[in-house]
């Protein structure tokens, strides 16, 4: 059968090039194909909220700074992109700005001081709406010194600015474009300053990528790249072993054996910053009790979990932020102790248990509504009653969202990189996207802190203490962190798989 | 076939315990059939035998509870429009039935588990309310033909009263044609029922269902096959015997009363109105 395909494929080109009568003067374009399990939502990157968006939003646009993977630390690091140079001054509240001069965009405008303020004061305008003003929400003022410098105050210090700068959110616009356009039209058309353009997009099919001719940094390989939707994952792994693409993301961990046994298939097994946790909704008794909250975490096996359940695409968490996440400290696996669990729920007034609910999304992690019925089983076994309810995404994103839901505990998956943006958007107690409820002063000061200090040994004390207190009166029932698995065929390198889930094909070759 | 599966679905609780269907132990998960569990365990470690027993019972309560309460409501509604057949009522229930026959079976239970959320008893709504109006057209067809026969004429001529005529004389003859379409119906409502289950809309978990089931074992396809092929030649078999059962109502009806096999197209003489309007 494969050596029919063969022949009839050699058979086709032929007759192909002979009817078309192409020469061999004009070559193929050099193609790279990435198979998503979703669909690019939007190129507007104030508004992109999904990983397969910003993997392309991070071939369009650049930001004032990127995320660089130390692979010996094992950390992210966010390293200077269109910065040259920056400089804080000491209170931490006025920052000054240098960009490499003479980059263009792709309609070539400059990208000049002015187009980084535009793209700024466009994500904490109101009118605009974006979901990700928080981010730069103590930025008071933002002023144009020269072409290529600018300054930017806050209102109070911010020594965090830097590393959420690396935030795909924040990627430099085109004024001009994203002047000129309605706003959703922006997130269709997109001009930024990247290496490629947005060539087409068939929304549900494939968004191809162009070169982008005024790009004078680094030339990359691949002339064009297609990013395609195959949401069944049993359909990319097909996609991958076909050869239709060259790079698969979110791999099955049961097709892992059987790829691995293949000769031009490769397996990355990436450990990302994306942790998995069963959230508790301190709102609602019993879960305002930290012995509650300590209890279920000793009551469940994560390492059965982890090798039973994901076979294997996953770790077991050492702390409430896993590897590659700034200021992470590793403190240890909670032990897997139902006795302890069911004493301490003893002592918390619930010797018969209690009832409860869980929400968990389908299909939205891996194996979400698996792991949900094991954690239902495991918190049976110290009298736990929970009722699962499963939701499709959107519903579920809005849901959770509300302060009175009815869930006691609800699945949800924590990926950001960067420790202040990380912590302070789930435990300040608030933060609009504190979803769980929980409050806790001491954290509120501490996180304070070490957004308000420059000195970066002070910062890395004040985010130890924040995490030594988060596993030792648990916010979250916390489950696993993710290993992401991707399908590359043999023969492509350069592929760069960041622990935030997105792919990077700036250095990039196929055979 | 279907008496075994009925057989199961009964007796189950007698020697499977629930609690094997549902009780999670992952060290034993992915366990090849064979040996002591004899259809080997799930993705967590339940046993699939009793997953799929369990589910056996809950398909047949969900399909048979839901074409039970659709065959009522519909037959009801059917006949009264029969009866009053060119009046109003008849006019709306046929343009309700007509309606809703216009959209997919699968659809309509959709809308009803979208709608009232997902529950054991929402299934059963689903399933009904998929299901009445093939009933009230098949009904209707068959009393407006009924109506008009010898029999009838002769008991209304003999003074008997309309309750009367409706009970003995043509509701039976109703239920001779409808009774090879309900085992029909039924089949179809399984497969309703599976594929609600697969898109994840069926009772919620970790209730054993042959439809979420056959939705988790996709992706273990390769390695483990007979985690999907199990609760599918499930559906299948019993679905196919149900579509037999009906073929086999048929025929046996057919030799006596071979009028009435297919009454929709016998029903409704073009100009003459019931009788009970005269």
């Amino acid at each position: 059968m494969r050596k029919c395909w063969g022949w009839r494929t050699a058979v086709a080109v032929l007759v192909g090039l002979s009817v078309a009568g192409v020469g061999w003067s004009a070559p193929a374009p050099r193609v790279l194909r990435v198979a998503e399990a979703t669909d690019v939502v939007t190129l507007d990157p104030a508004f992109a909220a999904d990983r397969p968006s910003h993997s392309v939003i991070g071939h369009i646009y650049e930001r004032l700074m990127r995320y660089e993977y130390d692979t010996q630390s094992k950390a992210i690091r966010p390293v200077p992109e269109l910065l040259r140079r920056m400089e804080v001054s000491p209170d931490g509240r006025t920052w000054t700005f240098w960009l490499h001069p003479g980059r263009v965009f792709s309609d070539g405008n400059p990208v000049d001081a002015v187009a980084v303020k535009y793209s700024l004061e466009r994500i904490l305008a109101p009118a605009i709406g974006s979901p990700y003003r928080p981010l730069l929400e103590p930025i008071q003022r933002i002023e144009v010194v020269g072409p290529d410098q600018l300054r930017v105050t806050t209102s109070e210090p911010y020594s965090s600015l830097g590393e959420n700068l690396a935030a795909y959110q924040t990627a430099v616009v085109s004024p001009r474009a994203a002047g000129r356009l309605p706003l959703r039209e922006f997130g269709r058309r997109p001009v930024g300053s990247g290496p490629y353009l947005l060539a087409e997009w068939l929304p549900g099919q494939q968004v191809v990528l162009g070169r982008n001719p005024q790009f004078s940094g680094r030339r990359p390989w691949a002339d064009q790249i297609v990013f395609r939707p195959i949401p069944e994952a049993a359909a990319r792994v097909v996609a991958l072993e076909a050869g239709d693409v060259e790079v698969a993301m979110r791999i099955p961990a049961e097709a892992v054996r059987r790829l691995e046994g293949r000769p031009d298939v490769e397996i990355l097994r990436v450990p990302t910053t994306f942790q998995i946790s069963f959230e508790f909704n301190h709102r609602r008794k019993p879960f305002d009790d930290p012995r509650v909250r300590r209890a279920l975490n000793l009551a469940v096996d994560r390492r059965a979990i982890v090798e039973r359940v994901l076979l294997g695409a996953g770790t077991v968490p050492t702390g409430p932020a896993p590897e590659g996440v700034t200021y992470r400290l590793a403190l240890g696996e909670f032990r897997y102790d139902p006795g302890e669990a069911r004493r301490l729920l003893a002592e918390a007034g619930y010797p018969q248990g209690f009832s409860t609910v869980l929400w968990t999304p389908a299909v939205r992690y891996g194996k979400d509504r698996e792991v949900a019925q094991a954690v239902q089983a495991y918190l049976a076994d110290v009298g736990v009653r929970a009722e699962i309810r499963v939701w499709e995404w959107g519903a579920y994103v809005s849901a959770i969202a509300r302060p009175e839901k009815e869930a006691g505990l609800y699945l949800l998956g924590v990926s950001i990189p960067t420790a202040d943006w990380r912590f302070y958007r789930n435990f300040r107690s608030d933060a609009p996207t504190n979803y769980s409820g929980y409050r806790n002063p001491e954290v509120d000061q501490l996180l304070d802190e070490a957004r308000a200090t420059t000195q970066e040994a002070r910062k890395r004390d004040l985010y130890a203490r924040v995490q030594r207190i988060l596993w030792t009166d648990p916010p979250y029932l916390f489950l696993y962190d993710q290993t992401l698995l991707v399908g590359i065929r043999k023969g492509v390198s350069g592929v760069r798989i960041l622990p935030i889930e997105t792919v990077e094909l700036h250095a990039a070759r196929a055979p | 076939m279907v008496f075994l599966y009925l057989g199961i679905a009964a007796l189950v609780p007698l020697f499977v315990p629930y609690e094997e269907a549902v009780r999670v132990d992952l060290a034993r998960a992915l366990e090849p059939p064979g040996g002591r569990e004899w259809l080997g365990r799930d993705e967590l470690g339940r046993s699939l035998g009793a997953r799929l027993m369990w589910g056996a019972r809950s398909t047949l309560t969900v399909v048979i509870a839901g074409v039970g309460a659709g065959g009522l409501v519909g037959v009801t509604l059917g006949m009264a429009s029969g009866l009053h057949h060119g009046g109003p009522a008849d006019a709306a229930i046929t343009a309700l039935v007509d309606a809703l026959l216009a959209l997919p079976r699968l659809l309509v239970a959709l809308l009803v588990v979208g709608l009232v959320g997902q529950s054991f008893e929402a299934l059963i709504g689903a399933v009904a309310f998929s299901s009445f109006p093939s009933f009230a057209r098949l009904a209707r067809g068959a009393t407006l033909a009924v109506q008009q026969r010898e029999f009838v004429v002769a008991a209304v001529a003999l003074g008997a009263t309309r309750g009367r005529i409706l009970i003995r004389h043509i509701l039976p003859n109703v239920l001779d044609v409808l009774l090879p379409y309900a085992s029909l119906s039924l089949s179809t409502a399984v497969l309703v029922v599976a594929a609600l289950g697969f898109l994840g809309l069926g009772p919620p978990p970790p209730a054993p269902e042959w439809g979420s089931m056959l939705s988790t074992a996709r992706s273990y396809l390769w390695e483990h096959p007979h985690l999907l092929v199990v609760p599918a030649s499930a559906v299948a078999l019993l679905a196919v015997s149900l579509s037999l059962l009906s073929d086999q109502f048929a025929g046996k009806h057919s030799q006596g009363k071979a009028v009435w096999i297919r009454p929709a197209k016998t029903g409704k003489p073009a100009g003459r109105r019931g009788l009970t309007d005269a």
